[in-house]
């Protein structure tokens, strides 16, 4: 920032230089700046240049970057950074929210008598929800084959897809998919039956 | 004779019509937020953006000045693009199955604020972000890029 002011009065008090006083202003760098999420987590982006690397790991944490690939890290504060960018993250899309439903037996089509509660508040939220899609995503316990539970894990998002229908959530919004038991809720060793692992993730996004 | 292959001619189109997918399902994503001018160039075109438009692997993404537009890719990653920017999709997929898949994209100009999804989860090496001097990789988490002034804006 005070580069560029400096460089604007040099400019205007040497008008008839100025192509030459332009390209010796270096141009501002590129900069990462890293956030946390809204429980304070913070990850970790790890940057390149053409001959420079960095890792950032810090909330408000970030790195310049110059034309030339030359690096320097830099701190900035949350309110810095919330006044700087707040356009940029006002536009932000809101966070997807997830929302489960489990089946009642180790059945396809039987879902736990707590759904249509579940399914009254996903409807709440689609009401706000800008050009809402809703997938519904199948998921199994370990016990039976991969491609047994790929099957019954896609049966399962369609069963929960087609209660949704029913509850009055446009079909055109739903996309479905199966996760086979790839994603347990609660680890165990493959194989073992498991209640809570056999359910159906929402995720309005 | 004639009158057959004409049937089999009404069938056939018929037939395609029906297998034809949806566009929405190969989308990449989709706009959630628009303010002020925002172009997507996709195929060779460029179409005002609107909140539902769909936004596809090798589009590209640009703002006006004082404008900005928010699009939640189909693995759930969150991007939003400030005032004067361009955001180049090179390529996307997902595989809501197995999570396998590539998310690469340039921000040429501007700013970009990103929120990582499945992918960058399942597959952090799948995912990068460009700007003209860097390459970032992502370990699951939200940033900022800002590309300083750079040489496109004087062109």
């Amino acid at each position: 920032m005070t580069d560029t002011i400096r460089c604007g009065r040099l400019i205007s008090a040497t008008a008839f230089v100025m192509l030459a006083l332009l390209s010796a202003c270096s141009t501002p760098p590129d900069r990462i700046i890293l956030l946390p999420d809204p429980e304070g987590k913070v990850g970790a982006v790890v940057v390149r240049s053409a001959n420079a690397e960095q890792t950032i790991d810090k909330a408000y944490a970030g790195v310049d970057v110059a034309s030339n690939g030359s690096m320097e890290k830099t701190m900035d504060s949350r309110a810095d950074v919330q006044t700087r960018y707040s356009e940029l993250l006002a536009a932000r899309p809101p966070r997807p929210m997830t929302f489960t439903l489990f089946f009642l037996f180790d059945s396809a089509t039987e879902l736990a008598p707590e759904s249509p509660a579940t399914v009254e508040k996903m409807k709440a939220v689609l009401a706000h929800w800008p050009a809402p899609q809703v997938v519904v995503t199948g998921h199994t316990d370990l016990a039976g084959s991969q491609e047994f539970n790929d099957k019954l894990s896609m049966r399962r998002a369609q069963s929960a897809a087609a209660f949704l229908v029913k509850e009055g959530i446009p079909v055109q919004q739903i996309e479905t998919a199966g996760r086979g038991k790839r994603e347990p809720l609660v680890p165990t060793a493959d194989g073992i039956p498991n209640r809570m692992n056999r359910r159906v993730v929402i995720t309005i996004q | 004779m004639r009158l057959q292959s004409f049937k089999y001619a009404l069938i056939l189109t018929c037939g395609c019509a029906a297998v034809i997918p949806a566009r929405a399902e190969d989308a990449a994503g989709v706009v959630k937020t628009v303010k002020g001018t925002v172009q997507i160039e996709h195929a060779g075109s460029s179409l005002g953006a609107a909140i539902g438009s769909d936004v596809y692997s090798s589009d590209r993404v640009v703002t006006g000045p004082e404008s900005s537009v928010g699009i939640t890719l189909r693995d759930t990653t969150q991007l939003s693009a400030g005032a004067n920017t361009i955001l180049e999709l090179n390529k996307f997929a997902f595989d809501a199955t197995t999570h396998d898949g590539v998310l690469n994209a340039t921000v040429k100009h501007g700013s970009l604020a990103v929120i990582s999804g499945k992918l960058a989860k399942a597959r952090p090496d799948a995912v990068r972000f460009s700007t003209p001097t860097t390459t970032l990789g992502v370990r699951g988490t939200e940033f900022i890029i800002e590309v300083g002034d750079s040489k496109e804006s004087a062109r």
